[in-house]
Order: structure tokens, then C-alpha cells, then sequence
């Protein structure tokens, strides 16, 4: 079971690092590269979710109708919806299948960052990919990524605050519960990160101070669109 | 026949106490993110961890292709829809 999965999941990622560690031999850098590239690759499904997200403000009186009408009835609740969605041809929804074929691929580029950044022999390298004597952690000539950061994982924490502020969707004040809820999320999640990030390599820090940026960097491109676009209407 | 039953059931608790532990953590439609996720998240009522509580209650771990089958059908490209085990 655990030689599939790193068949599936770490070597070919470990691999790819290998690959751009030969060409810019800065793990750090590399580790900069592959999560951009990852990050890359999600960000078609995203903006797609996000058109319809922004086309459901309009339908939102609505929504709030429905949510009124069927209060205690969560199935006709969620018909009534659907059949919203499908007369105003919008689709907020995700699916589940993406979000779980996610979380492997981050397991396997977090052991492919550990296994890199903890000085033993490399095991399954493709042939035709130059195996490296040895891959140096030192980053920038500056900070040893196979070491704990706790600095880098404050500023991971800090980060992680930053999007979850911005990211958050106005919700009605009436909304207790998910006023609540959203306030403890939003220290619960930064919390965490500075206390795993304290735990692992700076490597693995690195990697979600990167990804935290790159949501950033999303999430001031959407609103940065949306004022555009609602200064264009008025 | 019961018997199978009942063994299928019990197998099954440590799985509905993982899913459980999902829906009150990570899960967009019913965990701590929720408020990120105003308009709900998955395509599906009820949502997969709702409907994998309720198959794995049910039936047990009889029911995991159930499951499976219900989770490979909740991708881009298919309709929203009520679909109860």
C-alpha cells in the first residue's frame, strides 16, 4: 500500500524536484518553483467557481426567500435551490471528488519536501533523471530548510490570518452563529499552522508561506475585478 | 444473515467516527470553514460525509461501494442534485 502510493503520488513529484535541482541547485528555490507550479494547475476550477459565486449576489434576495420559506424542511430547501441555480444557469457548487484527490497529492509533496531536506540517499529516482551527490537545504545562503523555523512559521501563521480576513464572504448580520463561527476559524486556523509549522523543516513552512501568498495574490486579483467591474456599471 | 449484519455495523463505527471527526474540522459544509463557504459546497443533498454517515449507519461497511460510488459522482461536470442513500 505505502510503495503504490509513492509510486502514484512522491516519485514523480520527487523527481520533478530533482529535475529543477539540477538546473538551480537551491532547494529552497525549487521548492518556491514546485508549489507555484502546483497552485498553477488548480487555478482554472477556481475562477470558474468564482464566476458563479459573484453572479449569485444578484439572485441573493431570492436565496434569502427560500431560505425563509423552508426553514425547517433542509430537503425542499435544497430542491428549491437547485431549482434556482438551474433557471438562472449558475453553479456555486463544488464537488467533493477534487477536494479528496487534493489531499494525497499534498501528503506526497509534503514527504517529497521531507525526504529531500533530511540528508539520506535519494530511492526512486527515474533512470534518466542526474541523481545529485548530496541536496544542500540551505536557502538563499541564509536559512537551513531541514531545520525547524519558528520565525517562518509565525509569518506562516500571520499570512494564513491575512487570507482567511479577506477571503471571508460578508455574511448578513443577523447571522450569529456564522459570525461566531467565522471569528473562531480565523484564529483557530493561523494558530495552527504556527504550531505544525514550528514542528516540521522550514522546507514544508516554505511551502505554505508560498501558497499562502499565491492565494493572497487570488484574492486581490478578484476584488481588485470586482471594483472595476462595479465602478464600470455606475 | 443478521448476524453478518450486525458485524458489518460494528466494523463500521471507527469509520463514522472518522467522517464525524471530518464534518466538525476540515469539511467545507458542515466544519470550521463553513463561513468561507456561504453557498454550501458539495453538489449534493445530502452531502457525501452526510450521506457516508448514513449508508455506514445503515448498512455498514456492506455499504462503502455505496459510498465510493456516490463520492466518484460528485465532480465538475455533474448536476446538482438530491440523491439520499
Amino acid at each position: 500500500m505505502g510503495h503504490i502510493f509513492n509510486l502514484i503520488f512522491v516519485f514523480p513529484l520527487l523527481n520533478l524536484l530533482v529535475f529543477f535541482y539540477n538546473y538551480i541547485p537551491d532547494i529552497g528555490v525549487v521548492i518556491i518553483l514546485i508549489t507555484v507550479l502546483v497552485r498553477l494547475l488548480l487555478l482554472p476550477s477556481f475562477h470558474k467557481s468564482l464566476k458563479h459565486q459573484r453572479a449569485l449576489t444578484a439572485l441573493q434576495p431570492k436565496m434569502h426567500e427560500i431560505r425563509e420559506k423552508y426553514k425547517d424542511d433542509k430537503e425542499a430547501q435544497a430542491r428549491a435551490t437547485m431549482e434556482l441555480y438551474k433557471v438562472h444557469k449558475v453553479n456555486p457548487l463544488s464537488s467533493c471528488l477534487p477536494l479528496l484527490i487534493q489531499l494525497p497529492i499534498l501528503i506526497g509533496l509534503y514527504q517529497v519536501f521531507m525526504r529531500s531536506l533530511n540528508g539520506k540517499e535519494l530511492t526512486g529516482l527515474y533512470h534518466f533523471i542526474h541523481a545529485p551527490a548530496v541536496i544542500n537545504p540551505i536557502f538563499l545562503h541564509w536559512i537551513n530548510l531541514a531545520h525547524r523555523n519558528i520565525i517562518m512559521a509565525v509569518i506562516a501563521g500571520v499570512l494564513q490570518y491575512y487570507l482567511s480576513k479577506i477571503s471571508l464572504p460578508p455574511t448578513p448580520t443577523t447571522d450569529q452563529m456564522s459570525k461566531m463561527l467565522s471569528y473562531q476559524t480565523l484564529y483557530f486556523l493561523p494558530l495552527i499552522t504556527i504550531v505544525f509549522g514550528a514542528q516540521f523543516p522550514a522546507g514544508l513552512t516554505l511551502y505554505w508561506i508560498v501558497t499562502t501568498l499565491f492565494g493572497i495574490g487570488q484574492q486581490y486579483y478578484i476584488l481588485h475585478k470586482e471594483t472595476k467591474e462595479a465602478l464600470a456599471k455606475a | 444473515m443478521e448476524v453478518i449484519k450486525l458485524i458489518s455495523r460494528i466494523l463500521a463505527l471507527p469509520l463514522v467516527l472518522l467522517v464525524l471527526i471530518y464534518q466538525k474540522t476540515l469539511s467545507p459544509d458542515h466544519g470550521m470553514l463553513k463561513p468561507w463557504f456561504p453557498y454550501g459546497y458539495c453538489k449534493f443533498y445530502p452531502s457525501c460525509s452526510e450521506y457516508a454517515v448514513q449508508v455506514l449507519r445503515s448498512q455498514g461497511i456492506i455499504g462503502l461501494p455505496k459510498i465510493l460510488k456516490r463520492l466518484i459522482s460528485c465532480r465538475p461536470g455533474v448536476a446538482p442534485a438530491i440523491d439520499k442513500p
